[in-house]
């Protein structure tokens, strides 16, 4: 599946010839879309906590300022190519080192047109910034020169296969050098862009409400007036909103509701979501977790098909490898089937075969996660284990986990940002991407190397087999047990149309429309 | 009188002071870096740094402590890590609807307390007064989360009578967005005042003055209103009032249900996010409001029951 319009040859270098994610559209799109009217929808996790994109790592705050801010290119709606944003067309030297995007001619929400300087501002505020948190993403990044008005040359420093994916990120959206520059801090209370939407309204943990850009670059779009979106992070207080007929849309639905809601014919479940993957982390430089044959055993104990019949209600798939699926994931990886005899036959070599004892933390109030605990605790006593769950709030919990590396197990999930594997190998996988192989110590010097390899490499096909590589290398490695990729969890009324999850979480919601 | 007053008002400022260093010490004590936390998993450890640096978390306690509590005095409680404002700002806003919601709580449990307690009372030991009294054995039982649930789903889901929640537009808007929350609310208060203004009661229809009362022939109303109900509601407001800053302190759950953008919700994230600044001031703030509660209590003996003097 190669990308769409001008953007083509680019594009398929960004989506790196990886087998296409069928998503399934849960929804009849038929029909002319309705100009005009009011969608209402959750914020489950949290409320934005900036609007500046360059520090937020927030699911909520990236999917929010997504629909306020362009960026050069955007994820398409098949959610696994690159289309053209800013930028109509673009292209880069045979050498894969200097690109050059020509900006269409728009204007920011406060009517100043979009320049090439804004776009080289706005992505040297993202390189350098003291307060970025999205540097190393692009740190490949050597100069940036506005060649004309609308005219940007990008040079890098080494080749880079996951560039135009990433350049799709949030963090690498452009704003108005002049107003950004004059209003300081205080511009991201009232941010200005030129997405689809502009911002109007921000009541702390309430509502967001962002208005239609009535002078959007893409023709006839968006559909709706208004968009608002509600801080609801009670499950019982969404559901009810939503029952109560105040959201269209509700996200984070628990899994246990998701059967009844689909029953109720006003209502459609989505079974797309964000690309995700739910795993257990063990600290690999403490013992007895320091023994693979031990981790390996453990993985072949756990039955994540009972996790999913049980706690997900169906609406999973078992987790084969540390990427969830989405592009570049090995869709022939075996996994760790649940085979007992296996588990106790390898447990008995380990350093685990006189029993052991791990202390495994999971997140406070998280049902989910409580549930998954219990029924793994239950399946490993079968091979001696002797699990203790011990619910942390956030705070302790990344103090233990992050900040003194101070435990066993942990229970944690992680979801992309953009469509390359590359941003969640790095944060996975490689020892030194930031997150310490998200806090198992793993260490493995040839995957570290296949890494650096694979975000070099141009050819899709080879990219491929070096990611293929590296997940049955982390596989075997087994520093985590791996559970399961969720899938559904959000619902909307059949008012809603042409809505859809992109496997990077966001929405477009510029393509939707409200039936009256 | 009002030499009374100040000096109860002067008596605040070490309560306050001492709370602010109990809570300054203790939070601290909970593990957890705010700029961690803040940032989230993703963040690099350099960005985590830049940020402890820009919160002079990286400081000594001691130097910290100090900072806060001068600009305290002079007003400034500091700025939000998480919403990038300042505290006083944010707990201007965001007391609005607690306050509401107490206030309309607390009219509402009268509204249901001082009617079922008098015909409990006037009738006791018949049918009207067993039914009061399994009326407060059945609200003292039930969680006021859990009322507020069952009122959202058959009002709100339902019958679609009321909006799910929220704080509504205007004053209207306001008591109509809250009437569930401050039901649910008021009905589990109302079963202890109930309670107690019953019991109350009874004692006072049967003193003394009650009979000198009505021999000297004054009307049952009277009688009632201006003597046995009022005597009797001084210990009941005493309950209230620490009801009522209970309520304060205690709508977190309720806010939560109704998604009522309230200081109990905003503290309790703040707890999970580590906002040192939010977490001090809405304590603070607190601490002064169950303070005032407290005194206004005191003083409303002296209205109800003219032997009660303060100097």
């Amino acid at each position: 599946m190669l990308g769409i319009g001008s953007g083509m040859a680019a594009a398929a270098l960004a989506n790196g010839g990886f087998p296409m994610i069928q998503t399934a559209a849960a929804q009849d799109d038929s029909g002319d879309p309705v100009i005009g009217g009011k969608l209402i929808m959750s914020l489950a996790d949290r409320d934005v906590d900036t609007f500046d994109p360059i520090i937020s790592t927030f699911n909520m705050s990236i999917w929010t300022s997504l629909l306020i801010y362009d960026q050069l290119v955007r994820v398409g709606p098949d959610g696994t190519s690159i289309e053209p944003g800013l930028a109509e067309t673009w292209s880069h030297s045979d050498d894969g080192l200097t690109y050059t995007f020509s900006l269409r001619d728009t204007t920011f929400h406060d009517g100043s047109p979009v320049t090439a300087d804004d776009v080289v501002y706005s992505l040297d505020r993202a390189l350098t910034s003291e307060t970025s948190t999205w540097r190393s993403l692009i740190s490949v990044v050597d100069t940036m020169t506005a060649v004309d008005d609308k005219t940007v040359e990008i040079k890098l420093s080494d080749v880079w296969a996951p560039f135009e994916a990433d350049l799709a990120f949030v963090a690498f959206s452009i704003f108005p050098q002049a107003a950004l520059e004059s209003q300081g801090d205080d511009f991201f209370q009232h941010p200005i862009g030129s997405g689809p939407f502009q911002f109007d309204t921000w009541e702390k943990e309430t509502r967001i409400v962002l208005k239609r850009n009535e002078t959007y670059w893409e023709e006839g779009k968006p559909y709706l007036d208004e968009l608002e979106f509600r801080v609801l992070t009670d499950t019982n207080a969404r559901m009810l909103q939503f029952q109560g007929g105040e959201l269209d849309i509700v996200t984070s639905v628990p899994y246990s509701q998701l059967e009844a809601l689909g029953a109720n014919p006003e209502i459609v479940v989505l079974e797309e979501a964000s690309a995700r993957i739910d795993y257990i982390g063990m600290n690999t430089k403490r013992a007895p977790w320091d023994d693979k044959t031990l981790r390996q055993a453990i993985n072949y104990a756990v039955d994540k098909q009972t996790i999913i019949d049980r706690v997900l209600f169906g609406n999973g798939e078992v987790a084969t490898s540390y990427l969830p699926l989405m592009a570049g994931h090995d869709y022939d990886s075996p996994g760790y089937p649940f085979d007992l005899d296996k588990a106790k036959e390898l447990v008995a070599q380990s350093a685990g075969k006189d029993g052991f004892k791990a202390e495994f933390i999971i997140p406070s109030g998280d049902t989910f996660s409580d549930q998954v605990g219990q029924l793994v605790a239950a399946q490993l006593a079968e091979i001696g284990g002797e699990v203790t769950l011990v619910a942390l709030e956030s705070g302790a919990r990344t103090q233990k986990v992050r900040t003194d590396l101070d435990y066993d197990w942990q229970k944690g999930y992680y979801s992309t940002d953009i469509i390359d594997p590359d941003q969640l190998t790095q944060f996975a996988v490689y020892t030194d991407g930031g997150s310490k192989a998200i806090y198992t110590q793993y260490e493995n010097p040839e995957v570290n190397e296949k890494i650096q390899a694979a975000a070099r490499e141009l050819d899709p096909d080879a990219r491929q087999e070096l990611y293929d590589q590296i997940q049955q290398m982390h596989l075997d490695d087994a520093p985590m047990i791996f559970l399961v990729y969720p899938t559904g969890g959000a619902a909307m009324s059949t008012k809603v149309k042409n809505f859809r999850i992109l496997p990077t979480g966001n929405y477009r919601l510029w393509e939707t429309w409200k039936e009256e | 009188m009002i030499a009374y007053v100040a000096r109860r008002l002067l008596y605040m400022i070490p309560v306050l002071f001492m709370i602010s260093i109990f809570i300054f010490f203790l939070l601290r004590l909970v593990p957890g870096d705010p700029a961690a936390v803040i940032l989230g998993d993703k963040a690099t450890d350099q960005a985590i740094e830049a940020l402890r640096k820009e919160l002079s978390l990286d400081k000594p306690l001691t130097t910290q402590y100090v900072t806060f509590i001068k600009n305290a005095m002079s007003g400034d409680l500091g700025d939000s890590i998480r919403l990038n404002q300042p505290v006083t700002t944010i707990m201007l806003q965001r007391i609005v609807p607690t306050l509401f919601l107490t206030v309309y709580a607390t009219l509402l449990a009268m509204l249901i307390a001082v009617p079922l307690a008098t015909i409990g009372a006037l009738n006791q030991g018949k049918w009207p007064d067993f039914i009061v009294r399994a009326f407060t054995m059945i609200a003292i039982a039930m969680p006021s989360f859990w009322i507020g649930v069952m009122l959202l789903q058959f009002f709100a889901v339902k019958l679609r009578l009321l909006p799910v929640g929220g704080f509504g537009h205007g004053f209207l808007g306001h008591t109509e967005s809250l009437l569930l929350p401050a039901l649910a609310l008021a009905l589990s208060i109302s079963s202890v005042l109930i309670r107690n203004l019953r019991t109350a009661l009874l004692d006072t229809l049967d003193a003394d003055f009650i009979r000198t009362a009505r021999a000297k022939g004054l009307s049952a109303r009277n009688v009632y209103i201006g003597h046995a109900l009022r005597t009797s509601l001084l210990s009941t407001i005493t309950i209230l009032g620490v009801n009522v800053a209970y309520l304060v302190g205690g709508a977190a759950v309720t806010e939560t249900i109704f998604a009522i953008p309230g200081v109990g919700q905003l503290i309790v994230q703040a707890i999970f996010d580590r906002d040192y600044p939010i977490i001090q001031g809405a304590t603070l703030v607190f601490g002064l409001l169950v303070l005032c509660i407290n005194l206004i209590t005191d003083l409303s003996y002296a209205f109800l029951d003219p032997r009660v003097k303060y100097s």
